[in-house]
C-alpha cells in the first residue's frame, strides 16, 4: 500500500520539469540522536488529565493528516510543470495518492484558500469522498497561514493519538508553495514535533519550489522537491521494525570500544 | 466502623442467640482443636423430616444474606406483603453462623436447609452423605466473597509461594478452608514450575472466626509473631493493616502486616450457597420451588434498591452484626460479594462449568481429604430444578459476569508494578511467547498447556489483572543508528517496533480469550491489560540509554516476544468497578 501512496506523490514532482526551486541549502542537523530511554521518558500525546471516551479498537493505525496550501500564488504556472499551475498540480497529485490509502488508515485535510484556514476534512476513515470534495473545491486565494494550518493539523493527530494510546503510524502532508504569510512562521510546531523524542509525527512535505522553510529540514523531515523524488517514496515506505536475519554486530561493537 | 467495634462481641451475641445442645457443641470444639473430621467427634440425633408448612432457615453473617433478609420484609419472621408471604411462604430466618451447630439442626430436621460456603457444607458431608434422608442437595447459589476474604501476612511474605513451609491460621470449618487449599495449592504450582521446593506450611486452627479477641484467626495473627498469615474477614484485616496498608502496630494493627491476598481478585473461590436435606425435598417440592424462585426475584430487587438507595440497612445491621447502627458495615457486607443470579445459577448447575457446584466440591473435597479434615469424598446431590424455568418474571437475566475494570487504573497498576519490579512477584502465572522477526503471528497450539492454566486461573481469579506486554528487538533500530540514519528515520523504526509490539501483545490476549472460550469460560476483555514496550525493555538489557545489541542469533530472538502475566492487585482495589452495580 505504502509504495503505492509513495508512486503517486511521485508523479507530481516528474510531472514538475523545469521546475526552478535551487538545490536545498538548510544545513542537516548535527544533533545526536535521542536514546529509547530518553525517548521513553519523553510524553506524547501530551497529557491532557482527561482518558479520551472511547479507545481506537485498532490502536496502530496509520494516520494522515494533509495541509493543502491554496494561497493565491497556487494560481501561478510557476513551479508547476506541465500543468496549467501549482493548484491543479496539487489537485491531480492528491486525487492519486488518495487511492492508495488504505481503507482501514485515518485521513484528513486542512486546506487554506479564499474561505481562511479549516480542518475540512476531520481525521477520519469513511470520508473519502469528503476530502475529493474538499480537495477538489478548493480555490486558490489569500495569504499562506501556516502556521495555524499546521497547529490544526497537529492537533487532529495528537487527540487521535489519545484514542491509539500513542500507538500507530502518524503522518503530517504538507502540500505547500512558498513563503508562510506574516506572523504564521510553522518553525515552532514543527520543531516541537521533532524535538520531543516520544512524538512519532513523521512530517512529509512536498514542496514548489521551497528553498528555506522549517518543513524542509533535511534529516528531520521528508522533503521532496522535483529534483529528488526517491527521498519522498523512501519517506512514505514503511519501515521495518526489526531486523530479517541475525547478522554480527560485532563489527560496531569494535567501533564502540 | 468494624475498626471501633470489636466483632467478638457480635459473635459471641449471636451464639448466645441460639439454642444449644451442650454435649455435641462441646464435641465439636474438641474436633476443631484437633484438627479432626468434625464426624470424628459429634454424633447428632437423626429425624426424618415430613410435610411442613413453614420454612426455618440460617441466615450468616454475609452480604449475599441480605437477600433473604429482603425477601422476608427485612425481619427474622416473614412480614406481610413481603416476597415470601407474596409467594405464599412462611420463613423463618435463625441467625447462625457455626456450621457444626447448623448441621445438628439440619440433621434433627428442626432446620433442613443448610447456609453456608461450599467448604463449610464439604467439611460436615461426613455427617450428611451416610443417610439417604440427610443427605445435601445442592439448592441455589447466593454468590461468591468478592473481596470479604483476606490472608494477611507479617513482613517477609512477599507472595503466595513464601507460605512454602510458613505457619498459617484460620478457623476450622470455617468460610476459608477452600479458600486456603486453593491459594496453597496454586503457591505449590507456581514455586515448583520456578524450580522451587514446597514445604507443607503449619497449619493452625481456632474456634470463631471473626473478632480480634477470643479463639479467632486475628486474634491468634496478633499475639504469636510465629504465626506468619492468617485468614480473617476483610473488617479484621483492614484493623491488623492498619485501614488495609501496612500495619503500624498500634490500635489492634500487627507492625508490617499487610493483605497478600483477598477475594477481590480471587473472586471464584468461596462460593455461598444453600443445600437442603434430601428427604425435605422429596416431601415439599413445591414450597422449595417457591423459596429458590423467590430469591431470584428478590435478588434482582436488591441490586435495583441498592442503586435506589432504598435498603433498610439498620434491619440488616441488627440481624447480621447485631447492631442496628452498623449501617455501613452493613453496607460495606454488600460490597464485598458478588451475587450470582439466575444465569450465574445455571453455570453453577452446569457440571461442564469450571465453577459449578460439583467442579468446586471436587476441589474443596480434595483439599480437606489431604488435611484429613474429611474422612472420605462425596458426590453430592444438586437440586433438579430448572433454573431457567424459574426466571419467567425476572427483568435482568444477567449472566453473573466477572467485574469489570477501570481501563486506565489498571494499566497505571501494571505500569507502577513494572516499574517497582515487583510484577514478577505478584504474578500467579507468567510465561513468555515468541516470535519471528516483523511477525505477530505465533503457533497457540505450542502453548496449549500455558493456555490451559491461564484458562483454569482465570475462572478462580476473576479479579486479577493479566497483563500482556509485547516486546521487540532492537538489532535493526541499533543498526541503523550506527550507520548513521537520519532521525526521522530513527523515531519511525522505534515507532514501529512500538507498533510491533503491540500487535504481537493483542494477537496474544486474543489467542487466549478464543481458548478460553472454546473451553467454555468467556473471560473478560477488561480484564487484560495490553501494553507494547517496543524495544524500550529488551531481554538483552539496556547498554546506558539504548539497548544492548543481541551477540546471538539467540539472544536476538529472545527479544521477539510476550510476557505473559496474571497478577494479583490486591493493595490496587480501586481499579475495579464495584461487582454488585448495575
Amino acid at each position: 500500500m505504502y509504495y503505492l501512496i509513495a508512486s503517486a506523490l511521485i508523479a507530481l514532482p516528474l510531472a514538475l520539469a523545469g521546475c526552478s526551486d535551487s538545490d536545498d541549502t538548510n544545513n542537516p542537523t548535527t544533533a545526536e540522536p535521542a536514546t529509547v530511554s530518553e525517548a521513553g521518558q519523553a510524553v506524547w500525546p501530551p497529557d491532557n488529565g482527561d482518558a479520551p471516551e472511547t479507545l481506537d479498537t485498532h490502536l496502530t493505525r496509520t494516520n494522515y493528516m494533509v495541509v493543502l496550501d491554496m494561497s493565491g500564488s497556487m494560481s501561478r504556472d510557476n513551479c508547476s510543470g506541465s500543468y496549467p499551475n501549482k493548484a491543479v498540480a496539487a489537485r491531480t497529485a492528491l486525487g492519486a495518492w488518495l487511492d492508495g490509502v488504505g481503507r482501514e488508515d485515518n485521513l484528513g485535510l486542512v486546506v487554506f484558500d479564499n474561505r481562511g484556514v479549516n480542518v475540512t476534512v476531520p481525521l477520519g476513515r469513511h470520508n473519502r469522498d469528503h476530502f475529493r470534495q474538499a480537495v477538489d473545491e478548493a480555490y486558490p486565494n489569500g495569504g499562506t497561514p501556516l502556521y495555524d494550518a499546521v497547529e490544526m493539523a497537529r492537533g487532529q493527530l495528537a487527540t487521535q493519538a489519545e484514542a491509539q494510546q500513542g500507538y500507530g503510524t502518524y503522518r503530517l502532508v504538507v502540500i505547500t508553495d512558498g513563503q508562510h504569510s506574516e506572523g504564521q512562521n510553522p518553525t515552532p510546531q514543527i520543531n516541537a514535533i521533532l524535538e520531543n523524542p516520544a512524538n512519532p509525527v513523521e512530517i512529509h512535505t512536498i514542496g514548489f519550489c521551497i528553498e528555506r522553510s522549517a518543513l524542509n529540514q533535511p534529516g528531520r523531515t521528508a522533503y521532496q522537491s522535483a529534483k529528488n523524488p526517491e527521498e519522498l517514496a523512501d519517506g512514505l515506505n514503511s519501515v521495518l521494525a526489526e531486523s530479517q536475519s541475525f547478522d554480527p554486530i560485532k563489527e560496531f561493537q569494535a567501533d564502540d570500544d | 466502623m468494624f475498626a471501633t467495634r470489636p466483632l467478638t462481641v457480635l459473635v459471641n451475641l449471636l451464639v448466645a442467640g441460639t439454642a444449644l445442645v451442650a454435649g455435641p457443641a462441646a464435641a465439636a470444639d474438641d474436633a476443631k482443636a484437633n484438627n479432626k473430621p468434625l464426624a470424628d467427634s459429634l454424633s447428632p440425633r437423626v429425624e426424618a423430616c415430613r410435610s411442613e408448612d413453614s420454612l426455618t432457615v440460617p441466615l450468616r453473617t454475609s452480604g449475599v444474606d441480605v437477600v433473604p433478609l429482603a425477601a422476608n420484609g427485612y425481619a427474622l419472621e416473614t412480614q406481610d406483603d413481603s416476597p415470601f408471604a407474596d409467594a405464599g411462604l412462611d420463613v423463618t430466618l435463625v441467625p447462625e453462623n457455626d456450621i457444626a451447630r447448623q448441621v445438628q439442626d439440619y440433621l434433627s430436621c428442626d432446620m433442613p436447609i443448610m447456609r453456608g460456603t461450599q467448604g463449610m457444607i464439604n467439611a460436615v458431608a461426613d455427617l450428611t452423605e451416610n443417610d439417604e434422608r440427610t443427605r445435601v442437595v445442592g439448592l441455589y447459589q447466593h454468590g461468591f466473597s468478592n473481596g470479604g476474604d483476606a490472608l494477611v501476612v507479617r513482613p517477609g511474605i512477599d507472595n503466595p509461594a513464601d507460605l512454602s513451609g510458613a505457619t498459617l491460621v484460620t478457623q476450622a470449618q470455617g468460610p476459608h478452608l477452600s479458600y486456603m487449599n486453593r491459594i496453597l495449592a496454586d503457591a505449590r504450582k507456581t514455586l515448583e514450575d520456578d524450580g522451587g521446593t514446597w514445604q507443607a506450611p503449619d497449619i493452625r486452627y481456632t474456634e470463631d472466626l471473626r473478632g480480634l479477641g477470643g479463639d479467632t484467626p486475628a486474634s491468634a495473627f496478633l499475639d504469636d509473631a510465629d504465626i506468619d498469615a492468617a485468614f480473617v474477614i476483610a473488617p479484621d484485616a483492614r484493623v491488623l493493616t492498619s485501614d488495609g496498608t501496612t500495619g503500624t502496630g498500634a490500635e489492634g494493627s500487627v507492625k508490617g502486616a499487610q493483605t497478600l491476598l483477598s477475594t477481590r481478585s480471587a473472586n471464584r473461590v468461596i462460593s455461598e450457597v444453600y443445600v437442603v436435606r434430601a428427604d425435605y425435598l422429596e416431601a415439599n417440592p413445591d414450597q422449595v420451588r417457591r423459596f429458590v424462585d423467590t430469591l431470584f426475584s428478590t435478588e434482582e430487587s436488591v441490586r435495583e434498591d441498592v442503586v435506589k438507595q432504598i435498603i433498610d440497612w439498620g434491619a440488616v445491621g441488627q440481624y447480621l452484626l447485631d447492631d442496628a447502627g452498623a449501617t455501613q458495615a452493613a453496607e460495606q457486607m454488600w460490597g464485598d460479594v458478588e451475587t450470582a443470579g439466575l444465569q450465574g445459577n445455571i453455570d453453577w448447575a452446569n457440571p461442564d462449568k469450571p465453577r459449578s457446584w460439583k467442579s468446586i466440591n471436587d476441589e474443596i473435597q480434595s483439599g480437606l481429604v489431604r488435611r484429613n479434615l474429611m474422612q472420605s469424598a462425596y458426590s453430592l446431590k444438586l437440586a433438579d430444578l430448572d433454573y431457567a424455568s424459574l426466571g419467567d418474571d425476572l427483568f435482568d437475566q444477567r449472566r453473573a459476569s466477572l467485574p469489570g475494570f477501570d481501563s486506565d487504573k489498571t494499566t497505571q497498576v501494571v505500569e507502577d508494578l513494572n516499574e517497582s519490579g515487583d510484577l514478577d512477584q505478584k504474578a500467579l502465572i507468567d510465561f513468555d511467547i515468541h516470535f519471528k522477526p516483523n511477525q505477530t503471528a505465533f503457533p497457540p497450539a505450542e502453548y496449549r498447556q500455558q493456555f490451559e492454566r491461564v484458562a483454569e486461573l482465570a475462572s478462580t481469579y476473576g479479579g486479577a489483572v493479566i497483563s500482556v506486554e509485547g516486546h521487540s528487538d532492537p538489532l535493526n533500530y541499533l543498526r541503523q543508528k550506527h550507520d548513521g540514519a537520519s532521525q526521522s528515520k530513527l523515531r519511525s523504526i522505534r515507532q514501529a517496533t512500538r507498533n510491533l509490539s503491540m500487535n504481537r501483545a493483542i494477537a496474544v490476549r486474543d489467542a487466549v480469550m478464543a481458548f478460553a472460550d472454546d473451553q467454555g469460560e468467556a473471560m473478560d476483555e477488561s480484564q487484560f491489560v495490553t501494553l507494547g514496550h517496543g524495544i524500550s525493555e529488551p531481554k538483552t538489557g539496556m547498554c546506558g540509554g539504548d539497548p544492548c545489541p543481541p551477540d546471538t542469533e539467540a539472544e536476538w530472538l529472545s527479544n521477539m516476544r510476550v510476557t505473559f502475566r496474571m497478577v494479583n492487585v490486591e493493595a490496587e482495589a480501586s481499579s475495579f468497578t464495584p461487582a454488585n452495580s448495575w
